[in-house]
């Protein structure tokens, strides 16, 4: 109570400027603990790179965000775009542009079916996404026959190898061309968030649905929409998934899904613009991406990263409550 | 109570409030929105704990310091918004007994449930209340659940009950009982503070009267039958207020909307039959439940199909959802501003452009944000919406204000037909008056105007004419200036042509 009478709170400050500061101090620390490995012009573009998957995956989840909903069936999709991607030109030779462009309608339809299974029959999205996320896993493991996708050989489920994957496929999973497109995704969110009338009416949605609704807004198209770019932009980070690992596991996108909503939450309270929003996801991701590369380099225990990334994604969350309570 | 002062940062929300309250005694508190009745509640239940006087209570001076001394020195706030001190899914007894489930339990954890619904069931029949224990929360009026709020202050050792707008979504007869109700409490010489902006109701229940304006106290006296309105609203605003609303310069055009036997889904209405016409203001009146807010959401399409006719301008128009109506030239200001109307969180710009986006917006839906901007600053100073900046987030304006942005979203959307559901709630008196201009101003444009409202007052100031509704279906339609306010009550309440 006393700390509001004040202009400056250091809770508000913390909150709107703690994602920079803190990729600030991490970057310090590692930068003299890591000296040599950290603090190099390969590792700068490891980090982007790094970190340019889990930013376009968590535009895709800024957009599910900013609708006032949010898709956990993301890390799966994902998963089946990579699958898809690539297998639709090693196993059924179609051409590249084809197969990727084949491979994001399909996650978009799986985010129209999201949308209307959520809205058209009332269950709440929490509940219908989390649901999609086994169908897809499961459908996913059906298609690659339980194993490892990789698209040089046959499919463990009978895929016959049909067509080579031209090599320019694997050259979006690599630098420059992998931190070009993440570029491209942040500026074609903010655009579309912060200068259009679709984003400024998909946020009405999102901050009180009725009063949009009774405002003429159709709702359940904003709503829909929402779950269909988010759809796009994850297959886009599942594609260069496969392209730039080269093969498929059954987990490969499920393991974005955490950093992905982290990222948003982190983003959301970013310079007090108290909403999800496509440059603040992408410090949040690059926050991410600072310490678990940092962590890397002071040859942290892999296995006990998800520790810090977890309590990375709570204090997120606590942060971005924060903002909206100083609403 | 003595020299109570609170600050927030920039205002000043009470200076130097003395006030008095007795047990036994209804006293009503009385002040224009932001005047600072709330803020002086706050203090009293321990939500606001920043403020600065003295506060006794027998003549012993206490600190208020946050909600559990309030409730330990028995004073009980009941708020406006019944449903959010209830919890839904759970029985009457349970929400009247939940300080015994929260802190009576004991060790053990176990529920006793023959104590809890017995002493919930003696507390109902003490104020005779016509509800029972096992009832299901969500099933009640928002009458009962506002006595179930009550009743639940009453199990406490309560001594002074605070009641903030009470009757502000009651209808006449749900009015009444809450009166009895209050009747009985002061019988049993509980303290009431009564809060309201309905002056007429304060005469027939409470027996002082404190006046507050801009944070300060202005008078307190006995409310005798010497007061008349009139003076309490000069007391008020600090000028003479006059309520009558210059209707001039209107013409009267041909039919924009008509009904023809229409019906909701849901089955709220029935065969409505009404006509509006270019530059008319018609009335919807009745009482709380009579079917007026359905109708006007059925109109606008809020309610999904209907079945019979809408017409504008003679055509069958299809109205089955808002984003239809609007495209069919109808605006909405609904009844619940905070939760229909706003959107709190954004700015008055982007609220107010959030019907008429697409003209401030070309090739890709890019936004011309000078041309919004530009377009709200003018309906800014057209409203005489009063804030600092185009960029204030709305939740923070008054309700007047704020009332006006909702009604300012439409103004450049070139609908035809305007309704509006009950557009004056909860704002004060000189917000209402401009709230009223602002519809005769749209009816001189030559709009037909529905206006829905359970005030009868409103009905006989502002309109033409009236549809009276009992009971889902519109019992009678009279002209304004032929009626009074008797007959419209004769009507509301199920009354025949005789």
């Amino acid at each position: 109570m006393k700390e509001k009478q004040s202009n400056f709170s250091i809770g508000k400050f913390l909150t709107e400027w703690g994602a920079v500061l803190a990729i600030i101090i991490t970057f310090l620390i590692f930068s003299v603990t890591a000296k040599g490995l950290f603090l190099s012009t390969d590792n700068m573009i490891t980090i982007l790179r790094s970190i340019s998957i889990t930013t376009i995956i968590a535009i895709g989840a800024t957009f599910a965000f900013s609708a006032g909903f949010f898709d956990l069936s993301l890390g799966s999709i994902a998963t089946l775009a990579a699958a898809f991607s690539c297998t639709f030109i090693a196993w059924y030779g179609m051409p590249m542009w084809v197969a990727i462009i084949a491979t994001f309608a399909i996650c978009m339809l799986i985010g129209c079916f999201n949308s209307f299974v959520s809205f058209k029959m009332n269950v709440p999205t929490f509940l219908t996404t989390l649901a999609m996320s086994f169908i897809l896993d499961g459908f996913e493991l059906t298609y690659s026959g339980g194993s490892i996708i990789n698209p040089r050989m046959n499919g463990a489920a009978g895929q016959q190898l049909v067509k080579e994957i031209p090599s320019v496929f694997f050259q979006f999973g690599k630098a420059p061309w992998i931190i070009i497109i993440m570029l491209v995704c942040v500026a074609i969110c903010e655009f579309f968030q912060g200068y259009t009338k679709h984003g400024r009416f998909m946020y009405m949605v999102g901050s009180n649905a009725e009063a949009a609704r009774l405002s003429g807004i159709n709702v359940n198209f904003y709503r829909t929409l929402a779950f269909m770019l988010t759809g796009l932009f994850v297959s886009v980070g599942g594609v260069l998934i496969v392209s730039r690992a080269g093969t498929v596991s059954s987990n490969a996108g499920s393991a974005f899904l955490m950093p992905a909503i982290a990222a948003v939450n982190i983003g959301a309270a970013l310079a007090g613009r108290g909403k999800p929003n496509a440059i603040g996801t992408f410090v949040g991701a690059a926050l991410i991406g600072v310490v678990e590369n940092g962590l890397y380099a002071l040859s942290f225990p892999y296995y006990a990263i998800n520790i810090v990334k977890g309590a990375i994604l709570l204090i997120a969350l606590i942060m971005s409550n924060y903002a909206n309570k100083e609403h | 109570m003595k020299n109570i002062c609170v600050e927030f940062p920039g205002v000043k929300a009470l200076q130097n409030v003395d006030c008095e309250f007795r047990g036994g005694e209804v006293k009503a508190v009385v002040g224009a929105n932001g005047a600072g009745k709330s803020t002086l509640m706050k203090v009293l239940s321990g939500v606001n704990s920043n403020y600065t006087g003295d506060i006794t209570i027998d003549g012993k001076p206490v600190q208020i310091t946050n909600t559990k001394v309030a409730k330990d020195l028995g004073i009980e706030i009941v708020y406006q918004e019944v449903d959010t001190a209830l919890v839904p899914n759970l029985s009457v007894g349970e929400n009247i007994m939940m300080d015994y489930l929260t802190n009576g339990i004991g060790k053990a954890g176990i529920v006793n449930w023959a104590h809890l619904h017995k002493t919930a069931t003696e507390m109902l029949q003490r104020l005779e209340l016509p509800i029972t224990s096992r009832q299901m929360v969500a099933t009640l009026t928002l009458a009962q659940k506002q006595m179930v709020v009550i009743a639940r202050a009453m199990m406490g050792k309560c001594r002074f009950l605070i009641l903030d707008e009470p009757t502000a979504p009651l209808s006449q007869k749900e009015t009444e009982q809450l009166f009895d109700l209050v009747r009985r409490l002061k019988a049993d010489g509980v303290g009431i503070i009564f809060i309201s902006h309905r002056l007429n109701e304060l005469f027939e229940i409470c027996d002082t009267i404190t006046v507050l304006r801009d944070g300060q106290h202005i008078k307190t006296f006995d409310l005798d039958k010497s007061i008349t309105q009139d003076y309490i609203v000069e007391l008020m605003l600090g000028k003479v207020f006059d309520q009558r609303v210059d209707k001039s310069g209107r013409s009267i055009g041909d039919d924009v909307l008509e009904t023809r036997k229409l019906s909701d889904s849901r089955g709220a209405i029935h065969d409505i039959d009404i006509h509006v016409r270019k530059g008319e203001i018609i009335g919807v009146s009745g009482l709380v439940g009579a079917g007026k807010t359905e109708l006007c959401k059925t109109l606008f399409g809020a309610f999904g199909k209907y079945s019979g006719e809408i017409l504008v301008n003679g055509k069958t128009v299809v109205n089955n959802s808002p984003s239809q109506a609007v495209k069919n030239e109808f605006a909405f200001v609904p009844e619940e501003r905070r939760k229909e109307g706003i959107l709190v969180g954004e700015t008055i710009t982007n609220n107010l452009s959030a019907v008429t986006l697409g003209k401030y917006s070309g090739l890709l839906a890019f936004i011309n944000k000078k041309a919004e901007d530009d377009a709200a600053q003018e309906k800014i100073r057209s409203l005489t919406i009063k804030t600092p900046s185009s960029k204030q987030k709305v939740g923070l304006l008054s309700g007047g204000n704020q009332q006006k942005v909702v009604i300012g979203k439409w103004l450049d959307s070139d609908a035809a037909v305007y309704i509006f559901d009950e557009p004056t709630k909860g704002i004060d008196v000189g917000a209402k008056g401009e709230v009223y201009k602002l519809i005769v101003e749209l009816a001189r444009q030559g709009k037909a105007v529905i206006y829905a409202t359970d005030e009868f007052s409103e009905i006989m100031n502002l309109t033409d004419r009236v549809y009276v509704m009992y009971n889902g279906r519109v019992q009678q339609e009279l002209i304004t200036e032929k009626t009074n306010e008797n007959e419209l009550l004769f009507y509301s309440t199920g009354g025949q042509k005789k």
